[in-house]
């Protein structure tokens, strides 16, 4: 852990500002996880803050969470229970989540949400994926009919 | 009122040869005049339900009103016709709102989808597919199907599954699955269970017949023959080119041929594991030798324990000459010879967890002098269960020798046998009460070192593995001195059986039991 001047650097903070108009302070290092950002940090254009036109306050909310979690320090489990924490919302708001982590461009949270969502449907029967993800069936029955039997063996 | 409208509506689609001369109010076609048409239909829609009688009452005059008889049942079938338009239109338009309900309700895009499928296990992926049409679009991309794992507990996946999943992973294919397994598959270290189904016997075909007659249909056979791994070589061999895993399990119909060539499409191969397959040994490694190079996982279970007994040593020298990435390797089942084993342990440089349960003819002297720089240094694991022949003698000069500093790495062995050791000189004679005398010694000097050693019989010899973290066992037994030691062992006596549950063999395949029959029955479902 040298002393160097990075770590004036490191209290650098940027402002986000969601589509709501609320502002979130974050460091510069932890908000250079969203590729995105970190890409509009580069061009120079931070002195002003940041817009997120696409993400809602609430979503904005729980994603500076996840980068703060992860800017670095803490103990492995800390950070996994946070994560935990995170994933443990209903499905719209994962869905939410992953699509603000996948417009910022934040590796870990799209891998993290998109696991959620992958683990509720594992060995599920369609009727249930329907239910849980408020899906509605839009096959005609032959459709319907067809594809089940194209995948009989897992019926 | 109503029954004008309703001759407009069912006079709608003029029919020229039949003769209409009392129809003059007939609207001309709905496209030529679409705001009129649907002025009609609004009117029309708006039909109470209780207008009904109403409906029937004017259909029953329109009906009366006409003359003739071929007149009369064409209004009937132009009501019917115009009925059935109705409700398909309808259904239509709710499956496009459905679809447009999906779209926001599921707000993801196509790659999203597919990011989040392509960590299904396949199984889900097909029951995603069913839910709804943007589900079954995105399920049809290769990245879903990298990892394809067609294991089913009864017989339900036929080759043309196979190929239809091969086929839309491509390029992607990374690892494949395939067969019968009975129950989940048990990875603990400790167990020799055989995962070897023969269909015939098993109790877990409830609800399926062999004479099923729907799967006696053509196409309908649910039965993987011998060729269903030629997807792998299909297409120029690209989707086996970058196959790294390939389990396969009780395909009673796979031969050494097919296997051969379907292995030789498949030379990224890391991970091979087959069960209860009717292949043998030598050609098996030999194939191996021939078409994996990188492979570092070899499991490999019989489908007639004890009785393949062609491996060559020139086959083991093959192997280790073109596979030295081998730190994985597993021969349960068969005959092996101990100068041909220790041909692959002392030259698989990188060898770490070894397993010949149930194996004949080896009696542990192809241990000897190893664990050191002549070779098996870095051996981690060695399993060596209900190994009819191995020698109470072989495995106390095994643990000298992990004592005197040889096997620095290892972690785990397991020497447990239904039917005790073999005494040196007969293997009839049985010892259930070895003499490990330097057992203690060695488990203070290696606490890391976990060791099983399950024999049966009352009042003999067992120990427990106990993690070393708290250890308090009660050492109320007669003969057998107890000792509890700093190291992940502890001796104690019992007058129960000491097999714990989960780890006995569960192989019937003893050579005093019955063998495994895996005749081709006959009345079995016919093949396409």
């Amino acid at each position: 852990m040298a002393e160097t001047p990075a770590s004036a650097a490191a209290l650098k903070t940027v402002t986000l500002v969601s589509s709501d108009g609320e502002r979130f302070e974050i460091a510069e290092s932890s908000a250079k996880q969203s590729i995105t950002i970190g890409n509009i940090i580069d061009d120079g254009c931070c002195d002003a803050s940041i817009p997120v036109p696409n993400v809602t306050g609430k979503v904005l909310t729980k994603v500076i969470e996840y980068l703060k979690n992860h800017g670095g320090g803490g103990g492995d489990a800390e950070k996994k229970e946070k994560d935990d924490e995170l994933v443990s919302a209903p499905v719209p708001v994962l869905l939410d989540y992953i699509l603000a982590a996948n417009y910022l461009d934040i590796k870990g949270l799209v891998d993290l949400v998109a696991q959620e969502i992958a683990d509720s449907m594992k060995d599920k029967s369609p009727e249930w994926v329907r239910s849980e993800f408020n899906i509605e069936n839009d096959y005609t029955p032959e459709e319907e009919e067809a594809v089940k039997s194209h995948f009989a063996w897992a019926f | 009122m109503d029954s004008a409208l309703l001759h407009h509506a069912v006079g709608v689609s003029p029919n020229p040869k039949l003769k209409r001369p009392c129809y003059p109010n007939r609207i001309s076609s709905p496209t030529s005049d679409p705001n009129q048409f649907d002025a009609l239909m609004e009117t029309f829609l708006d039909f109470h339900d209780s207008s009904t009688i109403a409906l029937d009452l004017a259909i029953d005059r329109i009906i009366e009103s006409r003359p003739h008889d071929s007149d009369k049942n064409d209004v009937i079938n132009r009501a019917l016709r115009l009925g059935s338009a109705l409700t398909e239109a309808a259904k239509r338009s709710a499956r496009r709102r459905a679809s447009m309900h999906n779209a926001v309700v599921w707000a993801l895009p196509s790659d999203l989808t597919i990011k989040v499928f392509s960590l299904l296990n396949t199984q889900s992926v097909c029951h995603a597919a069913a839910t709804c049409t943007f589900f079954n679009k995105c399920a049809a991309d290769p990245l879903c199907y990298s990892n394809i794992n067609l294991t089913t507990i009864v017989p339900r996946v036929n080759n043309i599954v196979v190929s239809t999943m091969i086929q839309r992973a491509g390029k992607v294919l990374r690892s494949l699955k395939l067969g019968i397994v009975p129950s989940p598959p048990v990875a603990s270290l400790g167990s020799s269970q055989a995962l070897v189904y023969s269909m015939r016997n098993s109790s877990d075909t409830s609800g399926f017949s062999w004479n099923d007659k729907k799967s006696r249909q053509g196409k309908e056979t649910s039965v993987l023959t011998r060729s269903c791994l030629a997807p792998l070589i299909g297409d120029g061999g690209t989707p086996g080119a970058l196959l790294k895993r390939l389990h396969l399990y009780n395909i009673e119909r796979m031969d050494n041929t097919a296997f051969g060539a379907a292995i030789s499409a498949c030379p990224s191969l890391l991970d091979l594991e087959i069960v209860g397959l009717h292949v043998e040994l030598r050609q098996t490694l030999e194939s191996v030798s021939r078409s994996c190079p990188l492979i570092e996982r070899l499991f490999f279970e019989s489908s007639k324990t004890g009785r393949d007994d062609n491996l060559k040593l020139p086959t083991c020298n093959d192997l280790v000459n073109n596979c030295p990435y081998l730190s994985s390797l597993a021969l349960r089942g068969f005959k092996l010879h101990d100068p041909k084993v220790r041909v692959l342990v002392k030259g698989l440089r990188h060898l770490k967890f070894v397993d010949f349960s149930t194996s004949y003819a080896i009696t542990g002297e192809f241990l000897r002098n190893l664990g050191g720089s002549v070779g098996g240094s870095l051996l981690e694991v060695l399993i060596l269960r209900d190994c009819m022949h191995l020698r109470e003698a072989e495995v106390s000069r095994l643990l000298s020798a992990i004592l005197a500093g040889r096997f620095r790495l290892l972690k785990h062995l397991d020497v447990s046998n239904r039917e005790g050791l073999a005494s040196d000189d007969d293997w009839y004679q049985r010892c259930y009460t070895p003499s490990f005398m330097s057992l203690r010694e060695l488990l203070e000097e290696r606490p890391n070192l976990r060791v099983l050693a399950d024999f049966p019989a009352e009042g003999s010899f067992v120990e427990e593995p106990v993690t070393s973290s708290d250890v308090n066992v009660d050492t109320n037994s007669p003969s057998v001195a107890s000792s509890h030691t700093s190291g992940e062992y502890v001796f104690t006596s019992s007058s129960e059986s000491s097999y714990n549950s989960d780890q006995s063999s569960g192989n019937e395949d003893y050579p005093n039991a019955g063998l495994p029959v895996h005749e081709e029955s006959s009345d079995e479902v016919d093949d396409l």
